[in-house]
């Protein structure tokens, strides 16, 4: 008669960052069942969202995550510009794309390093944290912040970008371009990681549909789905996206990391093609912000806004009812569909592979809120007007140095 | 897929649980998409979701939820088609405060977590679902049903009015 343990995974693990438990049942070193508990840092977002004005919403939305912080605010703000019919000027839907796609090679990169960090490979970890920081640099020089950029508006873009930006911009695809076939030899042509990934963490197609798996972790599968594919919106039917996915999927770590890989030299080419094809002009339809407060108080209706986030399809329902406050809205981020997949994937898997199958979605939970700072042994933590000040002082260098 | 063919279709598989239905239009730059907005009757709930589902490449993606006041209106948000034809599909259901409907996870897998979700925030019931654990709210706020507007034990933790 076989005897199984249960192991808790979490919610505060070292193997997991977020805080999410996975309960695994084991039968000697085999999973043969999984498990998984969310809302460890259930803020209510929407709660608050559905008692303040979509400016202000904005805003919080851009809170919604850390690393997704322009697709949430993105998709909230399609949704009310759909139910009010605020148009959008091309400019501004191109300055958009290109903060969303510099996003999208910032959140690959930083996956990359943590899915290197589970495999306990820390040497690639730290080498691939410090190429993030080419394309933090570059969003912060254009908005100013490197995670909440505060970019968008309803009707446009709160920022033009300079050509002096957009050159940063091109001088950052170059630099990742170089770094995409070296990602591919660290990652897939060691026989160390591949060892960790290939063959692990399987997902079919057939259950990657049933589950309604999205983003990386469904096109690994082989699933054909991309909102900027499907329902292209803001600029992207002007750039002919399609569906990144492996020549033959296998459905397993391996084929995630190279969806993620291949997606950071597809952002590159976006950005690329946004620089070339836009032109001058307006980069919003709404001057004031106190009339846009009394227009949307008028508006009545519902909309359902798509975005594809670097880790999938990011959704926002949101319904106006002649009010100041939305009457209903609704957030779903891609983790909340991908976490079904969690179980599909690790059971008939070894313990040890846990983390990395875990970690191979790209989970998102929450984000920290205070930073440690080590400096020639000495440790302290920052207050955040300390933060403040150096995150203002960082971005004028930048500025002036360029 | 154009939306008008799939509303068209949409109707011929429901018939008369369709109470009302539009197709809405959101413009982008060279393009714009459409999506079908359709209330139907609550008994026409799993016949709309097997039709969702039965084109290749259907995809849910989450169940969202109105407090109307005198009740309840549940929003499946469907996408179907794909490669530049996507067309969004949402049924709307109303359902009473305290109320139930039927699951969808036995055409729908992945709608676990949606229905739990929404049991948790509106205090719905889902017939047949299996997994009925609560999934986002703490236990010490399980009596809160925080999108219901106006909920007492929402409003008594979370604007000052009382201890937790």
């Amino acid at each position: 008669m076989s005897r199984t343990i249960n192991v808790p995974i979490g919610p505060v693990h070292p193997a997991l960052k977020e805080p999410t438990k996975l309960t695994v049942e084991l039968e000697g070193e085999r999973v043969v069942a999984a498990d998984y508990s969310v809302g460890f840092v259930h803020r209510g977002v929407e709660w608050a969202g559905m008692r303040q004005n979509p400016v202000k919403t904005v805003y919080l939305a851009e809170r919604t995550c850390g690393i997704c912080a322009f697709c949430h605010p993105f998709c909230f703000v399609q949704a009310i510009e759909e139910i009010g019919g605020i148009e959008v000027p091309e400019r501004a839907d191109y300055i958009r794309v290109i903060t969303a796609e510099l996003e999208r090679i910032h959140s690959h990169v930083l996956w990359a390093g943590v899915a290197a960090h589970e495999i306990g490979f820390d040497t690639l970890l730290h080498y691939t944290w410090k190429v993030r920081e080419k394309v933090l640099d570059t969003i912060e020089m254009i908005s100013g912040n490197r995670i909440t950029y505060g970019m968008l508006q309803f009707g446009g873009v709160r920022r033009d970008l300079s050509q002096k930006q957009l050159d940063a911009v091109l001088e950052s695809t170059k630099y990742y371009r170089g770094l995409v076939e070296k990602l591919n030899e660290m990652f897939l042509g060691d026989p160390t990681v591949r060892m960790r990934a290939e063959g692990i963490g399987i997902l079919s197609r057939k259950r990657a549909m049933e589950l309604m798996a999205v983003g990386p972790t469904a096109r690994a599968s082989g699933v054909n789905k991309d909102v900027r594919q499907d329902w292209a919106y803001s600029a992207y039917p002007l750039l002919g996206v399609r569906a990144l996915m492996p020549k033959s999927p296998r459905g397993d770590v391996a084929d995630r990391i190279a969806v993620r890989i291949g997606e950071v030299a597809q952002s590159c080419d976006i950005l690329e093609q946004c620089v070339s094809q836009m032109k001058k002009g307006p980069i919003t339809s709404r001057q004031s912000v106190t009339k846009l407060l009394f227009e949307m108080a008028g508006f009545e209706g519902e909309a359902f806004g798509r975005v594809e986030a670097p880790r999938g399809e990011v959704v926002h329902y949101v319904r106006m009812a002649r009010q100041e406050a939305p009457l209903s809205w609704k957030i779903r981020a891609p983790t909340y569909n991908n976490l079904a997949s969690w179980p599909e994937m690790l059971v008939g898997e070894e313990l040890a592979d846990v983390p990395m199958i875990a970690a191979s979605i790209d989970p998102c939970m929450s984000c920290t809120d205070r930073i440690a700072i080590v400096r020639n042994g000495k440790s302290g933590v920052s207050t955040g007007e300390e933060l403040q000040r150096l995150s203002v002082e960082k971005t004028r260098r930048f500025r002036n140095d360029s | 897929m154009k939306a008008k063919a799939l509303e068209k279709q949409m109707k011929k598989a429901l018939g008369e649980s369709v109470l009302e239905s539009r197709i809405q239009v959101r413009r982008a730059q060279g393009g714009s998409h459409e999506s079908i907005w359709a209330r139907i009757r609550v008994d026409a709930l799993l016949p709309a979701a097997e039709f969702a589902m039965s084109f290749e490449n259907s995809h849910f993606s989450v169940i969202s939820g109105t407090d109307l006041g005198e009740g309840i209106e549940l929003l499946y948000h469907f996408c179907i088609g794909h490669g530049g034809e996507e067309v969004a599909c949402t049924f709307c259901i109303p359902v009473e405060k305290g109320g139930s409907v039927p699951t969808i996870t036995g055409i729908v897998p992945g709608a676990v977590l949606s229905e739990r979700e929404k049991m948790e925030f509106f205090g719905i019931g889902f017939d047949g679902l299996r997994d009925k654990r609560r999934a986002f709210l703490t236990g010490d706020l399980s009596k809160c049903r925080p999108w219901i507007r106006g909920d007492p034990e929402t409003e008594r933790v979370f604007q000052g009015g009382g201890k937790r």
